[in-house]
């Protein structure tokens, strides 16, 4: 465990069981080697076999194809960016990159208007970690650990756990299902669906231990 | 930043995740290729044709305009059919730079640029999963574009010309 990482646990599911992972507070670029060395062909792999089962175009997988080496290039030394990702193994298992400077998205919930949070820029899992038609997945929690960190930074920041996020339509549900509130689609935002954490949600994510 | 909970609950959330792909952020979309991929609708109001294409989209325009068939287009670039219905159905497989010399070649567009669009850089590893693939050439794919299918096919070909202008 290195010495800014958290020890988290993600779900084998293979196994059934809980394996250590590692969640850290900035993207490196061994981090970026794997996106390219391993999700990029990963993600090739699964799309091959998708089109060769005879699933349409749409409903291939809608994420993979953010540049992460640009993503976080541009964002290198500012100060209202925040990038994290989970490793296991040494091998990267999910990515997040988020904007805390509330100059392009601020609360929009009844109540939250106006109000600062941490906005989830982009967010991705492994494309092992990802259920496509079926297909198999390695871990489960990726998603989580990264919304939490989230929460955990917009606590951090004083911004008392609000988040919020533009979702691919392949995710909707599972940010529905972790508590956030569904704005419905963004036309600003190629009508993606907006989905936002309020104070109280996040605390009801969190839980209590 | 330090997170801590226990593998209880770390587990228990895990368990409790919605069984879908997971990702959140607005699709990338360059800058100068939106501009060059936008056009005045009826209204006179800006409209985004669906941008961004890839590859696989732009290849399956421009056979269409040109007319020809998956096998005419595979006999013109030197494959076999099976790669050229792969090119046009899966947007991550990356074609040989010979392959899209050909292509450059035959629809008469810059080769640097078509080849940065086809993503050659991307592994090409997946070889034995399109051997398997057993294709039927399809009648219907060499019918005429559309009025909305003519306009991508013009917008992409001006941002292969546009980034060309770029470099040159």
């Amino acid at each position: 465990m290195s010495d800014d990482g958290s020890l988290i646990f993600l779900l084998d599911v293979s196994t059934d069981e809980a394996v250590e992972a590692e969640l850290l507070c900035e993207v490196q670029e061994c981090h970026i080697n794997d996106w390219m060395g391993l999700w990029q062909p990963a993600m090739a792999k699964i799309r091959a076999e998708l089109t060769a089962r005879g699933i349409a175009k749409e409903k291939l997988p809608q994420s993979g194809h953010w540049n992460w080496a640009r993503k976080i290039d541009e964002v290198d030394g500012l100060l209202d960016f925040r990038s994290f990702c989970i490793t296991l193994n040494k091998v990267t298992q999910g990515l997040m990159r988020t904007d805390i400077s509330q100059i392009s998205q601020v609360g929009r919930i009844d109540g939250q208007k106006g109000k600062p949070l941490v906005y989830v820029d982009y967010l991705e899992a492994a494309p092992w970690n990802c259920s496509y038609h079926g297909s198999p997945v390695l871990y489960r929690g990726i998603g989580t650990a990264l919304i939490t960190a989230a929460i955990g930074l917009s606590l951090k920041e004083g911004y008392k756990g609000r988040i919020g996020l533009h979702s691919l339509p392949q995710s909707n549900d599972f940010y529905a299902k972790l508590g956030m509130t569904d704005l419905g689609p963004d036309a600003k935002c190629q009508n993606l669906r907006y989905f936002e954490m309020t104070p109280e949600q996040a605390k009801d994510c969190l839980g209590e231990e | 930043m330090k997170f801590k909970r226990s593998k209880e609950w770390w587990l228990a959330r895990a368990r409790a995740e919605a069984d879908v792909p997971i990702a959140a952020g607005v699709p990338d979309v360059d800058e100068e290729d939106l501009d060059a991929c936008k056009f005045v609708g009826e209204a006179g109001e800006p409209e985004l044709v669906d941008a961004p294409a890839d590859f696989s989209q732009f290849i399956h325009l421009m056979r269409r305009e040109r007319g020809l068939s998956v096998e005419d287009f595979a006999d013109l670039v030197h494959i076999d059919v099976a790669e050229a219905q792969l090119i046009e159905e899966d947007p991550f497989y990356s074609p040989e730079p010979r392959t899209v010399y050909y292509i450059a070649q035959a629809f008469n567009v810059p080769q640097a640029e078509l080849n940065s669009f086809a993503g050659v850089t991307i592994a090409n590893d997946f070889e034995p999963i399109a051997d398997q693939l057993r294709y039927a050439a399809r009648s219907e794919s060499r019918s005429a574009l559309d009025d909305e299918e003519l306009v991508l096919l013009n917008a992409i070909v001006a941002v292969l010309e546009k980034r060309n202008e770029r470099v040159a």
